[in-house]
């Protein structure tokens, strides 16, 4: 049996565990204070805003704006070849919260920072299904 | 109650070593206490922030980062205080050193960076296998590799305020000049031609090879006491100031200095568009404006403000700001030599947009 090198493989906490179950099925899974509403980071056992620990997982729209892009010509990833464009998606929701995610069919090629995007998530590579920028005909 | 740098020393700074870490930061802490005419067994403070950032570091200790107990061990330190701060900076270790001075903890703190290349690894990329915490979200993407997260803020910023390559060339094309009058810099034979620097390979865009700094091996080590008592011999400059990044305004109220009273300035600059990110954040630029302030020569010699002048990471090599904070040190104290500006208020600031912090030092009136 051959070990095949995969991305790094996460490993969810009670936080994060909505986050990848989501990604799982395809969707952007944010936990929202009960307290005030707002939504939770990924990794905040509490609302930054009013520290409740009431936090319920709930689906979003997957819409993402661009905050950041590059493309990475070093090769960090198993499997791959050629640049990586990694791009900085902030959660149309609540901005302050920011994803990374690949984008691997050049959607954002000639995007301007805040261009609306759409977040999917790849087929598993490994156990997790990693975040990545939808092309448009993959828009749910 | 006055807080001094009373003296600063460096090891050699070297690209491969032979030699430990442990080797290079006995050198630098040793010429620190040369320099400050201060006895090894008068040291009964240290502060250090002993951190290896590559993605591909093994974290170990006397390997590729030194911590307080190590360098005691190996120095023969009776301490009465020492702390090392995990993932901050040496302005933090400025700030954190004047705490103890400040309390009558302790007479002369010893502060020590040191950063070495270990053979045989891959440091720029770093992992597979599992990751916790924060890195599940970044690792699996190569956002930690080569500085991804800092070239998509150059893309957003460049985009956004019509920088371009050549903005980011004027930066590296500074760093270089101003190395070539710091005697240990590791660029200071090689100045860059916009044709050498355009040929340099794509790293992480817009970042080329010549945007990032070089990973080195060298240590470089600070003195610091109560003002009263500075050594016989000992040439010192003020700590008037500290702050964090998120409180900026708190440098200018505990100096009573403003921006306008700054003489030089040393802005980290681990890769080239690190360095309008305070320009602009500390308002020495309105929003943006930092590209055209470096093409407008106003970070020359002799200009409005001198910047990085020994050459910054971008020419002397990866110290991880202790290159910055020591440049401050001579700039303030008068001994920079043949890159001495105007003495007064020198700035220093290391870290990244998201988490900085600042040291201000002056020049001690007698
Ligand atoms: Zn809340």
């Amino acid at each position: 049996m051959t070990h095949k090198p995969q991305r790094p493989q996460p490993v969810p906490t009670a936080e994060t565990r909505p986050f990848w179950e989501g990604a799982a099925e395809g969707a952007l899974v944010l936990r929202r204070c009960q307290g005030c509403g707002r939504l939770a980071p990924p990794l905040a056992p509490r609302c930054p805003d009013c520290l409740c620990d009431t936090l319920l997982a709930e689906r979003l729209s997957g819409r993402v704006m661009l905050k950041g892009r590059t493309r990475l010509h070093l090769q960090p990833l198993p499997g791959r070849t050629g640049p990586l464009t990694l791009v900085e998606c902030a959660v149309f929701e609540d901005p302050r919260i920011v994803l990374i995610a690949l984008d691997e069919q050049g959607v954002t090629d000639g995007a301007l920072p805040d261009a609306i995007l759409h977040l999917g998530f790849s087929p598993a590579e490994g156990d997790a299904h990693f975040a990545v920028v939808l092309p448009p005909e993959d828009r749910a | 109650m006055t807080v001094v740098i009373a003296g600063f020393g460096s090891s050699t700074l070297e690209k491969r070593s032979d030699r430990g870490i442990a080797a290079f930061a006995l050198e630098a802490a040793l010429a620190a206490l040369a320099d400050a005419s201060i006895r090894r067994d008068e040291i009964d403070g240290y502060v250090g922030a002993p951190f290896a950032t590559n993605a591909g570091s093994p974290h170990a200790e006397g390997g590729d980062e030194i911590s307080l107990k190590t360098v005691a061990g190996l120095m023969g330190l009776r301490l009465t205080w020492g702390a090392d701060l995990y993932r901050r900076y040496p302005t933090d270790m400025v700030a954190s050193a004047a705490h103890a001075l400040q309390a009558g903890t302790c007479r002369f703190v010893l502060g020590l960076r040191a950063l070495y290349v270990a053979p045989g690894l891959d440091y720029a990329t770093g992992t597979s296998g599992p990751v916790f915490g924060a890195d599940q979200f970044t690792k699996p993407y190569g956002y930690t590799t080569a500085g991804a997260r800092f070239a998509a803020r150059a893309w957003a910023y460049m985009t956004r305020h019509g920088a371009t390559r050549d903005d980011l060339f004027a930066i590296v094309d500074l760093s270089r000049r101003h190395a070539a009058l710091n005697p240990q810099a590791i660029w200071r034979d090689k100045p860059l031609s916009l044709e050498d620097y355009s040929r340099g390979r794509m790293i992480a865009e817009p970042h080329g090879l010549f945007d990032c700094d070089l990973p080195i091996c060298g240590a470089q080590a600070f003195l610091m006491c109560r003002e009263k008592d500075l050594p016989q011999g000992a040439t010192p400059a003020r700590v008037t100031g500290f702050s964090g990044f998120a409180r900026p305004e708190a440098l200018w109220s505990m100096s009573g200095r403003g921006p306008a009273d700054l003489k030089t300035a040393q802005l980290y600059d681990g890769f080239s568009s690190m360095v309008w990110e305070w320009l602009d954040g500390l308002g020495l630029t309105e929003p943006g404006g930092a590209p055209a302030f470096l093409r407008d020569g106003n970070g020359e010699y002799g200009a409005r403000l001198p910047l990085n002048t020994a050459g910054g990471a971008l020419g002397e090599g990866r110290l991880h700001g202790m290159g910055h904070l020591r440049e401050a040190y001579l700039q303030a104290s008068g001994r920079a030599g043949l890159r001495q500006q105007a003495m007064g208020p020198a700035l220093v600031q290391v870290g990244p947009y998201d988490d900085s912090s600042f040291v201000l030092l002056e020049p001690v009136n007698v």
